[in-house]
């Protein structure tokens, strides 16, 4: 399975595109036949990853590709807003990150890094930001996958 | 018990008010206040939840807080965020924040993110209040 999910235009963060991006991602993997905990999983990071684009990118458009094979499932996030990378944001937390001490927003990258793995930051040919990640199949192996897997 | 409809709506007139509802019960032994939530917890609506939450703590200090989830069917980094903020806040009170009624969904993510330790979690409210009363 491959498809692709496109909102545009973004004009910033609101409810409904944010419902959109959701809606529309939960369906693409349930009609593929993604299992319903990775495809929560899913939701709940490219939620996250484009609620970011809305709010701070100043992008006009963002799409999720997906793709699901063989019970594994990848997810590319494209946007045409500023350059950011979630990797490097990743990489500087995980050095200093104590969950306890959480009292602000800051926990989205540390929760897209529970869920994923394989995860890349760049920037594609036509000066988009790009996203790549595997999602983590089912959590239910999370523990035992948790030290082999650590994304970036 | 009270109902209140909680949201935060962004520049633009985002209308968000009908996003999560959130309903009180105190403990007539006020050993636990609980906030049952219903709808989304997510970058519209944490800050709602915050502030209630402050609310709460404000006005019954020393109380622990459960938040029955049962009718939450998606919770954000901001909502999980809130939570942490809460129980570090009750922390200093020496008192708890425990979840409840969370579905299959947000329990996996709960773990994964590695929660449990932080904020624990009970199948049913009735199991929080029970576990709270004898604190």
């Amino acid at each position: 399975m491959e498809q692709v999910v496109r909102i545009e235009p973004l004009g910033g963060l609101t409810s409904q595109k944010v419902d959109q991006v959701h809606v529309c991602v939960e369906r693409v993997l349930l009609d593929a036949g993604v299992s319903k905990a990775t495809c929560y999983a899913a939701t709940t990071v490219v939620e996250e990853l484009c609620t970011n684009i809305m709010e701070h990118s100043g992008a006009h458009w963002l799409e999720v590709n997906l793709y699901s094979q063989a019970g594994n499932t990848r997810i590319a996030i494209r946007d045409d807003g500023k350059p950011f990378d979630p990797c490097e944001a990743i990489r500087q937390q995980t050095q200093s990150f104590d969950l306890g001490q959480v009292v602000d927003r800051r926990l989205g990258l540390y929760m897209v890094r529970r869920l994923t793995k394989s995860f890349h930051c760049s920037r594609d040919a036509q000066g988009c930001n790009l996203v790549e990640f595997e999602v983590k199949r089912s959590l239910e192996d999370e523990a035992g996958a948790d030290a082999a897997s650590e994304p970036v | 018990m009270s109902d209140v409809k909680e949201g935060t709506p962004p520049a633009g007139g985002d209308d968000v008010a009908d996003r999560l509802v959130i309903t009180t019960e105190l403990d007539p032994n006020k050993k636990w206040v609980l906030l049952s939530l219903k709808g989304r917890l997510d970058v519209f609506t944490y800050m709602g939840l915050s502030k209630r939450l402050n609310e709460e703590i404000e006005s019954n200090p020393g109380l622990n807080v459960i938040l029955e989830l049962s009718g939450v069917l998606f919770v954000a980094s901001s909502g999980w965020s809130v939570m942490l903020a809460t129980r570090t806040r009750l922390k200093r009170l020496e008192s708890r924040l425990v979840l409840a009624g969370m579905n299959e969904d947000l329990t996996r993510i709960h773990s994964a993110m590695k929660m449990p330790g932080l904020v624990p979690a009970y199948p049913t409210a009735a199991e929080a209040k029970k576990a709270l009363a004898g604190v």
